[in-house]
């Protein structure tokens, strides 16, 4: 799929004009001789305390770990070198970066949304155009675009942007760099490819409810990096927890390293293969 | 007491590109086209729609930058400026905020107090709204949305409150708009919306002072509304400032039917638009060898056509701006000089600005339209020059050639209007004219002068018109004594 949708596309500014290589070509020819990268910093979650805002750590659970170091080994037996270490210390910025960078532009794009020619317009009669407004949006946005639409509102305003929106991208440019140290092939890593956890926990348990825990709070803290940053990651199935929820394994590379991640991934894909958890089916499938 | 004046003026001018800034949509003229017709989904802010820039419109841009003695960003940002307004169909303009394409240039200008720099702060991108037209018909009011100039590209330039009179203000305005016809990036068309102004105007005790609190005066659609508005709110803040009192901070329109200015924001009700770097675009990267092929693409501007006229063809000032007021003008002047061979460069001037202008202005017919082609001119001007036909007979005959577009030879052959300067035809005619009018010739050689004028005149029309003046003069003269 990637091979048809990568590439430029006249309607979008923001898609490289840069040539498509051929994803598949070198896709089976294993590891040997790359520079896979562990960080610490995607081993805990980092995040402001509700109630002091002092940083807390805290350890991702054994399990999420174990399935990293698992998925490192594998690699070294394959020939890959693995080097442990790296520091990718902006990490933890990437949920605030999120909070804030991703309302701005949620409630800058949900402008059009104004009753004047998009989306629902008040039945009640109104005098004047603020009024129209005011209704409109009041009446037909839900609980969480309206949360985003204040929090994006407060937070790009004139006299709040420098504490928080301009921040934000300073913080960006920071976590950008972080990725830029580790694969700069004239850096301290050199590494083709940084592999982390996908997730800090295994999958949400079918009953569970947003916000039971911090860790479900921060479950998008791993991934938001390669956004914020703008570089390629994939996530692959290594195995299950012992509560038999799935876990999965992140590798992130430099930009435009699409295929050599896929590489990566497929050589680990095929040297499990044969393991048992890859025969094992979804438990809403199993009847459980 | 007199308060230094200090103005800032921020002109939008329409970018005369074939499509709009952020799609395909061709560019229509407001004033013809139906509303709503020269749209599409981008334009029209359709959710999941992308921008994608106008290569076009980044060109002109760099153009009028390097005309303007800016500096070219070879990277500026698109932003977003949020507010909401039915004319504005995303509920935001992408525009320019932090990183503008073009900064820090300037323009000379001139005016009764001589020359002068009016230093350019920036010139930035972005795209027009639409326009709302407000109806009332049978006491309801309701208004209509034309999404047909949404998305055309602008040009913002702004410049230092370097002005301190309302004729500089005309003078920048006129030069700049000069300028930027010259450079075929605008119509400068302003009766059609293809720039507009706004002004930042305060006053303070004088100059060594710091600037005097600024009001912004918005939407004004000629230069002539804007020098208007000026001159109302300098009154007004010299009266507030006389009485002791302070100017506020706010945004002012101007009303046109009622010939003031009006409060439409104060500071505290300022809009908070909300800048942030347009997530859909990429910073806009220009290519040095790009701005320098644009840079090779420049024409003759006005201001080196004023130097090059005055050192070349020592024409005089008012003649040489009436020449290049007009770039289409200017050339075709220059095409006429380049054949003109004896013709002095300023004759030629003289039978444009003159006779030219004349029946442009007669016929609403522009330099491009005229029949009279450079060389037909020169032709014509040979003919009064080797006094082939005389001044009034040429002027005759270039009347017929604009209207007809025939050439000078054949109207002068078929009028029969070639110029008589044979002495003995002359002199028989002069005769005839002296024994008719014995007591004028009395009177004349009473002492009474003024009678050899009408006596001259009696002589042309007996010629109709066709007698050579010089010759006639002197015969008259000669038989007369
Ligand atoms: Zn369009």
């Amino acid at each position: 799929m990637l091979q048809v949708i990568a590439g430029a596309d006249k309607a979008d500014s923001t898609a490289t004009i840069k040539a498509v290589p051929d994803y598949l070509k070198d896709i089976e020819k294993g590891v040997a001789g790359m520079r896979i990268g562990l960080s610490p910093d995607y081993f805990r979650i980092t995040f402001p305390d509700p109630e002091s805002g002092e940083y807390i750590e805290q350890a991702l659970p054994q399990e999420m770990q174990d399935a990293v170091y698992k998925a490192a080994q594998v690699y070294r037996e394959m020939g890959a070198e693995i080097i442990e270490d790296v520091p990718m210390p902006n990490t933890r910025f990437g949920i605030p970066i999120y909070f804030v960078i991703s309302r701005v532009e949620a409630a800058s794009n949900l402008h059009r949304f104004d009753g004047v020619k998009y989306g629902y317009r008040t039945k009640q009669a109104v005098t004047d155009l603020k009024e129209m407004y005011r209704r409109s949006r009041g009446e037909g946005f839900g609980l969480q675009p309206k949360l985003r639409i204040l929090m994006g509102m407060y937070v790009s305003a004139a006299q709040y942007s420098e504490q928080y929106y301009q921040r934000a991208l300073k913080a960006r440019t920071l976590m950008r760099r972080d990725f830029e140290n580790a694969f700069d092939p004239n850096g301290k890593y050199k590494l083709n490819a940084l592999l982390t956890p996908t997730t800090p926990t295994t999958a949400f348990g079918m009953a569970d409810v947003y916000g039971d825990s911090v860790m479900m709070q921060y479950a998008d803290q791993l991934t938001v990096p390669a956004n914020h940053a703008g570089v390629p990651g994939i996530s692959i199935p290594a195995g299950f927890s012992k509560d038999g929820l799935p876990i999965g394994i992140q590798l992130l590379g430099a930009d435009f390293s699409e295929a050599s991640l896929l590489r990566i991934a497929r050589s680990y894909e095929m040297t499990t293969e044969n393991e048992e958890w890859r025969k094992k089916k979804p438990a809403v499938l199993e009847g459980k | 007491m007199q308060y230094f004046t200090d103005i800032g003026l921020e002109v939008h001018v329409e970018l005369s590109t074939r499509t709009k800034m952020f799609c395909g949509c061709l560019v229509v003229d407001p004033t013809v086209a139906q509303p709503n017709t020269a749209v599409c989904p981008v334009c029209l802010g359709m959710p999941g729609t992308l921008p994608v820039v106008n290569k076009q419109a980044v060109a002109f841009a760099i153009k009028a930058g390097l005309a303007l003695h800016c500096q070219i960003a070879e990277r500026s940002i698109f932003a977003r400026k949020n507010y909401f307004y039915p004319d504005l169909p995303k509920g935001f303009q992408i525009s320019q905020y932090e990183l503008p394409v073009a900064f820090e240039g300037s323009i000379g200008i001139t005016t009764s107090q001589g020359k002068k720099n009016i230093r350019i702060r920036r010139a930035h991108l972005e795209e027009d709204t639409g326009k709302l037209e407000h109806c009332n018909q049978q006491g309801e009011t309701y208004s209509l949305v034309d999404l047909n100039r949404a998305g055309i590209p602008l040009l913002e330039i702004v410049t230092e409150p370097d002005m301190h009179t309302i004729e500089e203000v005309r003078a920048y305005s006129q030069e700049l708009r000069l300028l930027l016809r010259y450079l075929e990036v605008t119509s400068g068309d302003m009766e059609k919306g293809a720039m507009r102004f706004e002004a930042n105007v305060s006053m303070r005790p004088n100059d060594n002072e710091a600037l005097g609190t600024r009001v912004e005066i918005k939407n004004l659609n000629s230069i002539h509304s804007m020098e208007k508005a000026i001159a109302y709110e300098l009154e007004r803040q010299q009266k507030i400032l006389e009485e002791g009192g302070a100017i506020l901070q706010e945004t002012l329109g101007w009303s046109e039917t009622r010939s003031e200015t009006f409060s439409q924001r104060s500071k505290e009700e300022a809009h908070d638009y909300r800048y942030f770097p347009e997530p859909d675009l990429p910073p806009l990267i220009v290519e040095k060898t790009w701005i320098e092929t644009i840079a090779s693409e420049i024409p003759e501007l006005p201001e080196q056509k004023r130097v090059r006229y005055k050192a070349e063809m020592s024409l005089p000032a008012e003649k040489i701006e009436s020449l290049i007021q007009d770039k289409s003008v200017s050339s075709y002047f220059e095409e006429t000089v380049k054949r003109s061979g004896e013709i002095t460069a300023n004759t030629v001037a003289n039978w444009i600005v003159g006779d030219l202008f004349g029946w442009m202005n007669e016929s609403g017919c522009s330099i491009q339209d005229i029949k009279v082609s450079p060389a037909e001119l020169v032709s014509l001007i040979q003919f009064h020059e080797q006094r082939v036909i005389n001044k009034n007979s040429a002027k005759e005959v270039l009347h017929e050639m604009l209207q007809t577009g025939k050439p000078a030879r054949q109207i002068i052959q078929d009028k029969g209007l070639k110029q008589v300067s044979s002495t003995d035809e002359l002199e028989k005619t002069i005769t005839q004219i002296l024994q008719k009018f014995p007591e004028e010739v009395s009177s004349y050689h009473a002492g009474k002068e003024t009678i050899f004028n009408w006596l001259f005149g009696q002589v042309m029309q007996a010629t109709r018109g066709k007698g050579d003046p010089q010759i006639v003069k002197v015969i008259l003269k000669k038989m007369l004594s």
